[in-house]
């Protein structure tokens, strides 16, 4: 994989085509894959201080849950955090960016994607209808905790992100998310 | 101007008067601890003549106008060291003028005078201040002078500020206890045993999912009103242990179902409540003060009670609860709660030969080091910190240091790091002691703390003083950690941090019960520390809090005292006496206005000596005294204050001394002079001069 360095302490990765595809997979029977590309940005060391990131573009040519709205919905903005936040954690697991992620493999973040991965926090706000079907978005990880398992709760890794989707017509809407992921492995 | 270039005579000077050199002057005086700044060195010419000193003395340009005076202060202060010069020369002290009398003012505004004293009876000396025309401009009656020492102008300097943990007796409610308690997780420290023994009901929760599933089934049904957890046992990394704290109290504040519940934290040997217990539970000492900083974050929610004897302390720990008080430890049944008070300011120690300093080229180290080559007789400096010589300004550091005598090393080291600290304190010499100053602040309040930013702030200071603590198993050696009294008060967003300095507190009780050497220094703020990054705001919350940043003198003054202490623990602040009014954090509670307000010992020596036994009589007045001044002071109690030490020297101030004075003669019904300690300057000779004046009285 291409890996620009575009400054001392930033490094970028364009889209992972192959990652993307399989990251994409549990949607593709419902006919939501929204995601079309995202370049993954490592700022500084995630240890101290750095910021992981994507810069992502979708296109959704018909909702695949209800007749078109006519714009871009709460239910939409949740699919295409899910798709964004999937592919920079799988992003960070393959090209070890971000711990604990960069502690995880491929196979082990493939079984949790689904069962184990949940929002607990989820704050959306739109600031002005975006109508087009071609939109970007882009997703930071503000902070990643990993909490050891105890007498009083198994191990949970909980993630808060801050996200944001726009279009060319000066649609906008931003969200803050927290996920959580249980079950992490005991690397 | 020196005297060369003044007139050999001036009008009213005496022809044989021998004028004195004015650098020698305030050279004596500047030996003897007083230094003068320019606006206060006002004397340009004095002569003396017999018992009687002349002097020319002026405001400088820097004082301003003396419009707004009717008599300038630094131009009186000028015309009072003038007063001092016949004593100067004596080895017996340093005379300081004490009380002044008959002060009048006959013209306003003078920004230069003449100055004549002439001694009067009983060693007072009467001024006259004159204008260049001769005419009155102020007369002082009598300047009563008391000497003082270097121990009493050392202790000026501390003002009392040189704080201790006592741990004070808390009366149990009355009330009976009818909440519904659980217990929560594990009991690691076997604590539900003493619960059932007394009967006390409570249900179970294994795990947070059990506690979660209980509440869903029990729709409508309030959470438990207590909810008791115990932290984990002492084998249990303290990191560990700060984080499932912290854990818990985040699934707190998260939870809108257990808004009324109190969350109770057990431990057990997480404090000591004296100077000799031991302290095995260092993890738990980081709940404490993790806890502490939550308490004030959202308080009446969480609360932490230590445990002495588990199984045993069902019915202690019933009272602990329902006494709502925050911090509690039991201890053979009696709950005690932490209180800062006020101790006496120990002498100053030496460091000698060699000192390790981690945090070395840090703010704090760095000033410390050089406090430890000018104020002490240390000849060589290992400065230990993560860059060593590459960090910055650390080649100036070094040039300064060796300039001043000593021998440097700047050693790159990670303190933290045991194998890296192994070696570098292997190529030492046995040093006199180790200064453990390394530390870093990542504030956040406790919603927002992440177990990263509790390793953060842990590893630098508990993981190196851990380390410092094995490696350093010499019993002359001095562990000296830099600690800080955000652990103690529990400052809010600071958690991690409090967190780690309770650990250090602790680990200095846990060293000094092995037999070792070592001392916590709970820091109030340095203005040139971590404070001179403060903004305003900050700075005004912590001086709403009752404290105040800490100038660097001051704090190397505490320091030198500290280092004599015979205590784990010790907290050098600056008060804020002004904000500690009550709405203080509560174990600042006992140092509010302790000099006015705290309860009096108003019983009438009197009656107390009317049915003594004469040959008691003395040891009543003595202890008499010890109460009244400990109480005065804000002490915990009569046997914090020495009966042979003077006042001045364990931080009695000019207030204290009225304050001491006035209870003093309520109580015997003397009158007593404001001079009181000053002429009889310590507890034992202010006891003997009060029974001889009663027993004068009687006659």
């Amino acid at each position: 994989m291409t890996q620009l360095l575009d400054g001392t302490d930033r490094r970028t990765f364009p889209t992972d085509e192959e990652l993307l595809h399989r990251v994409l997979t549990p949607y593709r029977a419902k006919r939501c894959e929204y995601l079309t590309s995202a370049t993954v940005t490592l700022q500084g060391d995630p240890l101290d201080g750095g910021r992981v990131g994507g810069s992502c573009a979708f296109y959704i040519p018909e909702s695949c849950y209800i007749d078109d709205t006519g714009h871009f919905n709460s239910v939409e903005f949740n699919i295409c955090y899910n798709q964004m936040a999937y592919y920079v954690m799988a992003k960070s697991v393959k090209e070890s960016l971000i711990e604990p992620f960069s502690q995880w493999t491929l196979d082990q973040f493939w079984a949790r994607q689904l069962a184990d991965v949940y929002i607990t926090d989820f704050r959306s706000t739109f600031r002005k209808p975006m109508q087009g079907r071609h939109f970007r978005g882009e997703i930071e990880i503000t902070d990643v905790a990993e909490w050891d398992a105890t007498d009083l709760r198994d191990a949970l890794v909980i993630m808060r992100t801050k996200c944001r989707y726009w279009d060319e017509f000066g649609g906008e809407s931003t969200g803050e998310i927290a996920a959580a992921v249980t079950n992490p492995p005991a690397n | 101007m020196s005297n060369a270039e003044r007139p050999a005579v001036r009008p009213g000077l005496p022809e044989d008067a021998h004028p004195v050199d004015i650098e020698h002057i305030y050279g004596r005086l500047a030996d003897r601890g007083l230094e003068y700044g320019p606006a206060f060195r006002g004397l340009r010419a004095v002569w003396s003549h017999g018992d009687e000193v002349y002097a020319d003395a002026a405001l400088d340009d820097t004082s301003g106008s003396g419009d707004g005076y009717l008599l300038h202060p630094a131009l009186l202060d000028a015309a009072l060291q003038a007063a001092l010069v016949p004593g100067l020369d004596s080895e017996d002290g340093t005379f300081l003028p004490f009380a002044l009398r008959g002060v009048r003012v006959h013209r306003a505004g003078a920004r230069a005078v003449r100055v004549r004293t002439t001694p009067g009876e009983g060693g007072v000396v009467s001024l006259a201040l004159t204008g260049d025309d001769g005419e009155p401009v102020a007369t002082v009656g009598t300047v009563v002078r008391r000497p003082v020492t270097a121990d009493q102008l050392d202790a000026t300097a501390q003002r009392a500020r040189l704080l201790r943990v006592a741990w004070k007796a808390v009366t149990p409610p009355t009330a009976g206890d009818t909440q519904r308690w659980a217990f929560l997780g594990t009991d690691h420290i076997g604590v539900t045993g003493g619960l059932k023994s007394i009967g006390h009901a409570f249900d179970s929760f294994p795990s947070l999912a059990a506690l979660d599933a209980a509440l869903i089934r029990g729709r409508g049904t309030p959470a438990p009103d207590v909810v008791v957890a115990s932290c984990t046992d002492a084998d249990t990394p303290v990191r560990s242990a700060a984080q499932r704290a912290l854990m818990l109290v985040q699934e707190w504040l998260a939870d809108e179902r257990l808004a009324d519940s109190r969350l109770v934290l057990l431990t057990s040997g997480a404090v000591a409540t004296r100077p000799e217990e031991d302290l095995p539970d260092l993890p738990g000492a980081a709940v404490w003060g993790l806890l502490r900083s939550a308490q004030n974050e959202h308080p009446g929610r969480f609360f932490l009670i230590d445990v002495d004897a588990p199984e045993e302390s069902g019915r202690a720990l019933a009272a602990a609860v329902a006494s709502g008080e925050p911090q509690l430890a039991v201890r053979r049944g009696t709950l005690h709660r932490p209180r800062l008070v006020r101790c006496p300011p120990p002498r100053r120690a030496t460091l000698i030969g060699t000192v390790v300093i981690t945090g070395g080229t840090g703010a704090l180290g760095r000033l410390v080091a050089r406090h430890l080559v000018t104020r002490h007789d240390v000849g060589h400096l290992v400065l230990l910190s993560r860059r060593g010589p590459d960090a910055p300004d650390a080649t100036a550091l070094h040039g300064e240091l060796a300039a001043l005598g000593a021998r440097v090393d700047l050693v790159a080291c990670d303190a933290a790091d045991r194998a890296a600290l192994e070696r570098a304190l292997a190529d030492i010499p046995a040093p006199s002691a180790v200064i453990h100053t390394a530390g870093l602040v990542h504030d956040a309040t406790a919603v927002a703390l992440t177990p990263r930013r509790l390793d953060q702030v842990l590893r630098p200071k508990v993981d190196a003083a851990f380390h410092l603590h094995e490696l350093i198993t010499d019993p002359e050696c001095a562990l000296v950690l830099f600690s800080s009294v955000a652990g103690l008060v529990g400052n809010r967003g600071q958690g991690n941090y409090a967190a780690a300095n309770v650990v250090l507190d602790a680990l200095a009780h846990r060293r000094r019960a092995g037999g070792l050497r070592g001392v916590s220094l709970a820091w109030g703020l340095w203005a040139d520390g971590m404070g001179s990054d403060l903004t305003d705001a900050e700075l005004a919350r912590i001086k709403k809090a009752g404290l105040a940043p800490l100038a660097s003198d001051q704090g190397l003054a505490l320091f030198d005292a500290a280092l004599a202490g015979d205590e784990a623990l010790l907290a050098p602040v600056q008060l804020n006496e002004a904000a500690l009014t009550g709405n203080v954090p509560p174990i600042l509670a006992d140092l509010v206005t302790a000099q006015t307000t705290k309860p009096v010992a108003t019983e009438s020596l009197l009656s107390r000596l009317a049915d003594l036994p004469e040959s008691e009589a003395e040891a009543a007045i003595v202890d008499f005294v010890l109460e009244t001044a400990a109480s005065v002071l804000g002490f915990d109690g009569p046997e914090d204050v020495d009966p042979e030490r003077e006042f001045g020297a364990v931080g009695l101030d000019s207030l204290g001394n009225l304050e001491l004075s006035r209870r003093l003669s309520a109580a015997t019904g003397l009158r007593l002079p404001a001079t009181l300690t000053f002429d009889h300057p310590t507890p034992a000779e202010l006891a003997s001069r009060l029974r001889q004046l009663l027993q004068e009285s009687d006659r």
